[in-house]
């Protein structure tokens, strides 16, 4: 008993103490913003990085998605004959939650990881140290680069996901289920309003920012060697995993 | 007070660095004027673990100071002082009469391009080529157009041997290379002081000749005041003007590679000679 009260008492210590060090590097890397040099270049790389190179995985992500979403909902319709319903509420699913959410976990296992693991590899290989030898700040060079490129990057991939989710919703009501295709595109226009694309989009740049600081902030508190960097990847992906999904709630509830 | 004064007067507290057996007192290179480094009472712990317990050293303006202690014993958070990468829990380190823990942001960037650290593993970015490692603080802090900076980096390559490597990426360089092509990125900006933390570890004996070889080389043409850390008595011998010996947290003894070679003191005998037996084994 004794162990599962110090067990439960280590994790949330841990989690305090993982928030307030990720806390901190936001504010040092806003205090970073106001003053030069900026990192152009390296901005551009990681807009690459994480929005260009990432497109893959959300078509896989969106197309799929949508149409499992579609074969559940019209299997549900179907059976009270409503099946004209199946547009909107793909519409508003994927744009609303489905891309947002399961795009941003992609990019949170495959961006934040890789952010954790080239940083914390540049810690324990002392090249954090070197660029603070040359008179260069990690946080400026680094940190902002990352968190500017994953929140302006991972709003447009989300769009791009809603795109190919109603086309993979349209694959199964249309090509599977020989619905209409005016049918099903009209019900997805009519039911879909600015806002349910602004709720997505806000979302993922918030994600984004999560993403960003939960991988750079484990990359940084990296110890050890090779088995270090591999801890700290796997707890910027879980962090960031976790923190998408708790804020998801609470913007939600903000953006309805 | 002068470098001789500070180190003179500590000889008599048994718990500060002694004057090496050799000299009646330390051999400033600069003639006694106030040291360009200066580290007095230094403390450091990480945890429980205290790893600099008073340490206190002098380097003088062209001084070539090698620190020698057993692995462990804080030679490289001694450096990481000077340059300030740590700051210390006590004591203060003083660079060109600056204290570095006390640096506004903006100062410390000034201080730290005047200075060259060469890391033990060379620490050279992975992400970018040999001549973009070496172009790096130059693009980040000189005016110099792209063409000046070629130049540039050509000439620093050549001072080590390593003229034409500048599309070759970290990974397809040897370990003498990497050593070599860190040296060259520390020279870029034309540094007043050079850190060199264990420059000839991991190196065979001919590659470790040749990396003290460019450091006297560079030490002499371009008279930078350098410290260096490092384990390896030959090259200790071959580049330093003095040897400060780090054991258990301070400074156990200074003097010149003579001195210190006839040194009475029972764990700089152990120590410079590598015996298993002994005080630092002992104690």
């Amino acid at each position: 008993m004794k162990g599962l009260i110090e067990g439960i008492g280590g994790f949330v210590v841990e989690v305090l103490e993982e928030t307030g060090r990720t806390g901190m590097l936001l504010l040092q890397s806003i205090a970073t913003l106001r003053r030069p040099p900026y990192y152009i270049r390296v901005l551009f790389e990681q807009m690459l990085e994480v929005g260009v190179r990432s497109i893959p995985i959300v078509v896989v992500t969106a197309v799929f998605s949508g149409a499992v979403f579609a074969l559940q909902t019209w299997e549900g319709f179907e059976s009270y004959g409503t099946t004209s319903f199946v547009g909107p509420v793909v519409a508003m699913a994927i744009t609303r939650e489905m891309v947002p959410v399961l795009t941003s976990l992609m990019v949170s296992g495959r961006a934040g990881g890789a952010m954790a693991a080239e940083i914390g590899t540049m810690v324990v290989t002392e090249q954090v140290d070197a660029l603070r030898t040359m008179a260069v700040d990690p946080v400026e060079y680094l940190v902002v680069p990352r968190i500017l490129a994953t929140v302006f990057m991972l709003p447009v991939t989300v769009l791009i996901g809603d795109m190919l989710g109603l086309w993979g919703g349209s694959l199964v009501v249309v090509n599977l289920h020989g619905s209409s295709p005016t049918a099903y595109w009209d019900g997805v226009w009519g039911a879909l309003a600015l806002r349910d694309l602004n709720s997505g989009l806000i979302k993922a740049a918030v994600f984004g920012l999560l993403i960003a600081l939960f991988g750079c902030q484990n990359g940084f508190h990296t110890s050890g060697g090779a088995q270090g960097v591999g801890r700290a990847t796997t707890r910027a992906v879980v962090s960031g995993s976790m923190s998408i999904l708790i804020t998801n709630f609470f913007l939600t509830k903000i953006l309805l | 007070m002068t470098a001789h004064d500070s180190e003179f007067e500590v000889a008599a507290n048994d718990d500060e660095p002694r004057v090496a057996d050799g000299g009646d007192e330390p051999q400033a290179t600069d003639g006694g004027t106030e040291p360009l480094i200066r580290v007095e009472g230094l403390h450091k712990s990480f945890g429980d673990l205290e790893v600099l317990r008073g340490a206190d050293l002098s380097v003088s303006k062209g001084e070539s100071m090698v620190v020698i202690g057993g692995s462990g014993t804080g030679k490289s958070v001694l450096i990481k002082h000077i340059i300030g990468l740590l700051r210390p829990d006590e004591g203060k380190v003083t660079v060109d009469g600056r204290v570095v823990a006390q640096l506004r942001r903006s100062d410390l960037g000034e201080l730290r391009r005047g200075m060259g650290m060469l890391f033990q593993y060379a620490a050279l970015f992975d992400s970018m080529t040999v001549g973009d490692n070496v172009a790096f603080a130059l693009r980040q802090h000189t005016r110099m157009n792209a063409a000046e900076i070629a130049d540039r980096v050509e000439e620093v390559l050549a001072m080590v041997g390593l003229s034409g490597v500048q599309e070759k990426w970290p990974a397809e360089l040897s370990g003498g290379m990497k050593k070599r092509a860190g040296l060259a990125r520390a020279l870029a900006l034309g540094p007043q002081i050079v850190l060199y933390d264990e420059p000839t570890t991991g190196l065979d004996p001919i590659l470790a000749d040749q990396i003290n070889d460019l450091i006297l080389d560079f030490h002499q043409r371009l008279h930078v005041t350098s410290v260096t850390i490092t384990h390896d008595m030959i090259s200790a011998y071959k580049i330093g003007d003095r040897i400060a010996m780090l054991h258990e947290g301070r400074i156990e003894e200074v003097g010149t590679p003579e001195e210190i070679q006839n040194s009475s003191n029972p764990v700089v005998q152990q120590f410079i000679h590598g015996r298993a037996e002994g005080p630092i084994t002992t104690r």
